[in-house]
C-alpha cells in the first residue's frame, strides 16, 4: 500500500497545494512517522543552531554585557564595525585566507587525485600518506609546523639559507604569518578533498577518454575536455564546503599564532570570540558574527547562480 | 501503528542520550542541590565555590575546606571545578546562566573587572571595614583591585616580580652576583656582560618570557597610566626591552615564540644567566631540585626599577576571590573567602602558593618549602607593590593592544615610538568610555 500512497504524495506535492491539503499531507500516517523520526534531530537542531542563530539576530542590535537586562541600540552596533580597525583587518586576513587557501586546495586536491588515480607505484601508500593530514590534530601539526617554521634552526630555513642571506621569518613576521598559515591549511585540506576527487575521477568512463584519443586529443586535452567538465560537480562541491569551512576557521589560528605578530592572522571567527567571551560584548559580537553570515550566504549564493555555467550534468 | 512505536522509541532514545550528555559536568552540584532541598529548614548552609583545577589548587582547597568546616560546623562547602584553560569562560557563563555557585577565585583580572563592572559580585566594603585586623596583612592590595574605589574581591595569592640568577655561571665569569638595587640600565649592562659564545654553546645573560608586562612594567613602576597622556615611561620599557634582544643578550621574541621557549626549561639548561619573572618562580626551581633537574647553585633578588623608581617597587599579580550578588548563602561565601584571606588560611595557602598575607607567621610557613635558603623571602614579600593591570573599564582590549604592538616592534617591524603612537591611538578609538 506504501508505494501507491506515496506516489499519490508526490504528486499532490506542488507548490501552489492550498495550505488545506498541506495539512492534511501533514496528518497522512506516512507523514506522521516521518516527522516523528526526524524529530529528534529538529530537536536538538533548533535547540543548539535555530534558536541560538535567530538569537544572534536579535543581539546584533542590542547591548548586552551577558547579565544586565539588554538595551536596544539600533544600528550601531553596525555602524561601529565599519569604523572598527580590528574588524577591517579580521575581514581582510579572512578573506585573503579564504581565497587563496581554497583556491590552492582545490587545484593541489585535483592534481593529487589525478596523481594516485593513475598508473603510480604504491598507489594505496600515496593515497593513505596525501590523507594523513586531515585526520592529524591541529595541536600536534602546529608543533610540528612551528618546528619546520623556526626561523633560526627550523629545517626549512637552513635549507633555504643556502639560496638567500635572510629567509622569511614565516610565523614570526607578519609580512609572511598570513602566508604560512594558508600553506598549513592547503597541507591539511588537501589531502581530504583529493579523496573527493578521486571518487569523481573513477565515476568517469574510460570510453570518454578512448573517444578522446581516437579524436587524437593529448593528455591536456583529455583533461580540459573530459576530466574537467566531468569532475565539474564534485568541483563545485569542494569549492562551496571548502570556502564556508575556511571562512570559520578558529583552531589554526588560535593554536598557531594567536592572531599575531601583531594583527597579520587576526580572522573574523576569531575577533567574536574575543570580542564576546572576552570583553563581555555580546552585542556587537553578534552584529560581527551576523556580517560574517551574510557574506558567506552572498558567496554560496553567487556560487549556485555561476553553477549553471561551468557545471555540466 | 509499529512504526509509532519505533518512531517513539527512536526519540525516547535520542532524549536519553541528549539529556545524558547535558548532566555530566555537573554531578557535584546536582548532588549538592538535592541535599539543599531536603533540609531547607536546617540551620546548615552548603555553599558551592569554584575554581580552576590544578593539582596545587585542588589539595590546597581540600586542607582550607577541612580546616574551616571544623570551625563551621554549620557550613559545608562543596568545590565546583573547572580546566584552567577555560575557566574564565566557564564562570563568566555559570553566573551569566543564573547558575547557584556562591563564591569563586578569579584567575585573571580582566574577568574580575567584567564581572564586577557588570553588577555580578558582591561589594566587600563593608565586611573588610568591620573586620579591619583580620585583614591588615593583606590590605596593601586593595587599592589594585578596587573599581571605582569599591572593592569587590579578597586578595589570598599574590606574586610579585624578581630577577633569578645563576650563581655558577657568575663564579666562572668571576662577575660579582647582581646585588639588591639594580636599575634597568645596571641589569641591561650586567645581561650583556654574562652573555658569551656562539650558537649551541651560547651563554645568554638574560631571558624574560613574551608577555607584555616584561617592557611596559617599567613604566607601571613609575606610577604611569595608559590611559594617561604622558606614555614616555612605556616607551623607555620598549626600548630598554628592544636593547636586551638587539644587542644579543636575550633570545628575540621571534625565537622563543617559533622554539615555545619557556623561562623555566631556559634556566634549567644552565646557559641562562638571569631570568626575569613572577615569584611563583622559587617553587618551581624546587619541585625541579627534587626531580634532579637543577644541577647549579642559584640566587635571586628585587625585580631591577627604573631611574627614579625607588628599588624594591615591583609590578604585582594578586589573585582574588569574590562572591555572587545570587549567592543563595551570601553571608556565609563571604566567611568563607575572609577564611581564606585571613592569617589561618593564609598559613595553609602559603603551603601550596604564594599568599598575599605579609604577616610573619605566614612567611614562616611559605619558607619551610624551600630546602635551602636561595630563596630570598624578602624579595617576595616586601615590594612596594604596583600592580601589573589597570583595573579599569577596557583592561581586556588593553591587554590584547599592547600585546599586538608591542610584538611588533620587539620583532623590528616597527619603532618603538611607533608601537607607542599605535597604542595610544588604538586606545582612544577602541576602549569605549
Amino acid at each position: 500500500m506504501s508505494a501507491k500512497t506515496l506516489q499519490a504524495t508526490a504528486t499532490r506535492a506542488d507548490p501552489a497545494a492550498k495550505p488545506k491539503r498541506a495539512f492534511q499531507r501533514f496528518l497522512t500516517p506516512e507523514a506522521r512517522t516521518a516527522y516523528l523520526f526526524i524529530l529528534p534531530n529538529l530537536i536538538g537542531f533548533a535547540v543548539f543552531i535555530a534558536i541560538p542563530g535567530l538569537m544572534a539576530f536579535v543581539l546584533g542590535f542590542m547591548n548586552w554585557d551577558g547579565y544586565n537586562p539588554m538595551q536596544w541600540n539600533g544600528i550601531r552596533n553596525y555602524t561601529r564595525l565599519f569604523q572598527d580597525s580590528n574588524f577591517r583587518i579580521s575581514l581582510s586576513n579572512t578573506l585573503v585566507y579564504t581565497f587563496a587557501s581554497c583556491a590552492l586546495v582545490v587545484v593541489a586536491a585535483m592534481l593529487l587525485a589525478i596523481l594516485v588515480n593513475g598508473k603510480l607505484k604504491g598507489k594505496a601508500f600515496f593515497r593513505a600518506a596525501l590523507f594523513f593530514p586531515h585526520i592529524t590534530s591541529f595541536v600536534a601539526i602546529a608543533v610540528v609546523w612551528q618546528a619546520i617554521m623556526n626561523p633560526t634552526q627550523g629545517p626549512l630555513n637552513m635549507f633555504l639559507k643556502t639560496f638567500t642571506d635572510h629567509p622569511p621569518g614565516w610565523l614570526t613576521s607578519s609580512d609572511w604569518a598570513l602566508f604560512s598559515l594558508i600553506l598549513i591549511t592547503v597541507w591539511k585540506m588537501a589531502g581530504y578533498y583529493m579523496l573527493l576527487f578521486l571518487a569523481g575521477l573513477q565515476g568517469i568512463s574510460s570510453e570518454y577518454y578512448e573517444a578522446a584519443r581516437i579524436d587524437g586529443a593529448g593528455v591536456f586535452r583529455q583533461f580540459r575536455s573530459v576530466t574537467l567538465p566531468m569532475l565539474s560537480p564534485v568541483t563545485f562541491f569542494v569549492i562551496i564546503t571548502c570556502i564556508i569551512s575556511l571562512f570559520k576557521s578558529f583552531d589554526l589560528v588560535y593554536i598557531m599564532t594567536g592572531g599575531g605578530p601583531g594583527r597579520s592572522t587576526k580572522m573574523l571567527v576569531y575577533d567574536i570570540y574575543a570580542m564576546s567571551f572576552r570583553n563581555g560584548e555580546f552585542g556587537y559580537a553578534s552584529a560581527e558574527a551576523i556580517v560574517l553570515f551574510l557574506i558567506v550566504l552572498l558567496i554560496t549564493y553567487l556560487q549556485f547562480k555561476g553553477e549553471k555555467r561551468w557545471v555540466h550534468y | 501503528m509499529s512504526n509509532w512505536y519505533k518512531a517513539a522509541a527512536g526519540f525516547a532514545l535520542a532524549a536519553v542520550a541528549l539529556t545524558g550528555c547535558g548532566s555530566d559536568g555537573n554531578d557535584n552540584a546536582a548532588g549538592s542541590a538535592g541535599k539543599n532541598g531536603a533540609e531547607p529548614s536546617a540551620e546548615q548552609a552548603t555553599i558551592k565555590f569554584m575554581f580552576w583545577s590544578d593539582s596545587a589548587s585542588q589539595s590546597m582547597y581540600e586542607e582550607l575546606k577541612a580546616k574551616f568546616e571544623e570551625q563551621n560546623p554549620n557550613i559545608k562547602v562543596d568545590f565546583l571545578t573547572n580546566d584552567s584553560n577555560t575557566y574564565n569562560e566557564k564562570l563568566t557563563v555559570t553566573l551569566t546562566g543564573g547558575g547557584d555557585v556562591d563564591a569563586f577565585a578569579f584567575k585573571d583580572m580582566p574577568t574580575y573587572y567584567k564581572l564586577a563592572s557588570t553588577g555580578r559580585i558582591v561589594a566587600l566594603d563593608d565586611e573588610v571595614s568591620a573586620n579591619a585586623d583580620a585583614f591588615q596583612a593583606v590590605s596593601q592590595y586593595f587599592d589594585n583591585v578596587k573599581i571605582d574605589g569599591k572593592l569587590y574581591g579578597l586578595p589570598f595569592r599574590n606574586d610579585g616580580w624578581a630577577v633569578y640568577y645563576n650563581k655558577d655561571l657568575f663564579d666562572a665569569a668571576g662577575v660579582p652576583y647582581p646585588d639588591d638595587d639594580l636599575t634597568w640600565d645596571e641589569y641591561i649592562e650586567l645581561a650583556q656582560k654574562m652573555t658569551k659564545g656562539e650558537g649551541q654553546d651560547k651563554i645568554w645573560g638574560s631571558f624574560m618570557p613574551n608577555w607584555a608586562q616584561t617592557w611596559y612594567g617599567e613604566g607601571m613602576q613609575q606610577g604611569a597610566s595608559w590611559y594617561g597622556d604622558d606614555l614616555q615611561p612605556f616607551l623607555e620599557g620598549l626600548e630598554h626591552r628592544k636593547a636586551l634582544t638587539d644587542s644579543g643578550a636575550q633570545a628575540s621574541l621571534a625565537e622563543n615564540t617559533a622554539t615555545n621557549a619557556h623561562y623555566r626549561t631556559a634556566f634549567l639548561t644552565g646557559k641562562v644567566a638571569m631570568v626575569f619573572t613572577g615569584t611563583w618562580f622559587p617553587g618551581m626551581l624546587e619541585q625541579d631540585k627534587k626531580d634532579g633537574k637543577l644541577n647549579f647553585e642559584w640566587g635571586m633578588t628585587y625585580s631591577p626599577h627604573p631611574e627614579g623608581a625607588a628599588n624594591k617597587t615591583s609590578m604585582t599579580a594578586v589573585v582574588v576571590s569574590g562572591v555572587n550578588k545570587n549567592a543563595k548563602h551570601q553571608a556565609e561565601a563571604i566567611k568563607w573567602i575572609s577564611f581564606i584571606s585571613g592569617e589561618e588560611g593564609q598559613k595553609i595557602v602559603a603551603k601550596y602558593q604564594t599568599p598575599a598575607s605579609n604577616a610573619d607567621a605566614v612567611r614562616e610557613v611559605f619558607k619551610k618549602n624551600f630546602t635551602n635558603d636561595s630563596v630570598n623571602l624578602d624579595a617576595i614579600f616586601h615590594l612596594i607593590p604596583v600592580p601589573e593591570r589597570e583595573v579599569r573599564a577596557g583592561i581586556s582590549q588593553m591587554d590584547i593592544i599592547l600585546d599586538e604592538e608591542g610584538s611588533r616592534a620587539l620583532l623590528g617591524e616597527i619603532s618603538p615610538q611607533q608601537a607607542i603612537d599605535n597604542i595610544k591611538s588604538r586606545r582612544d578609538k577602541e576602549i569605549a568610555q
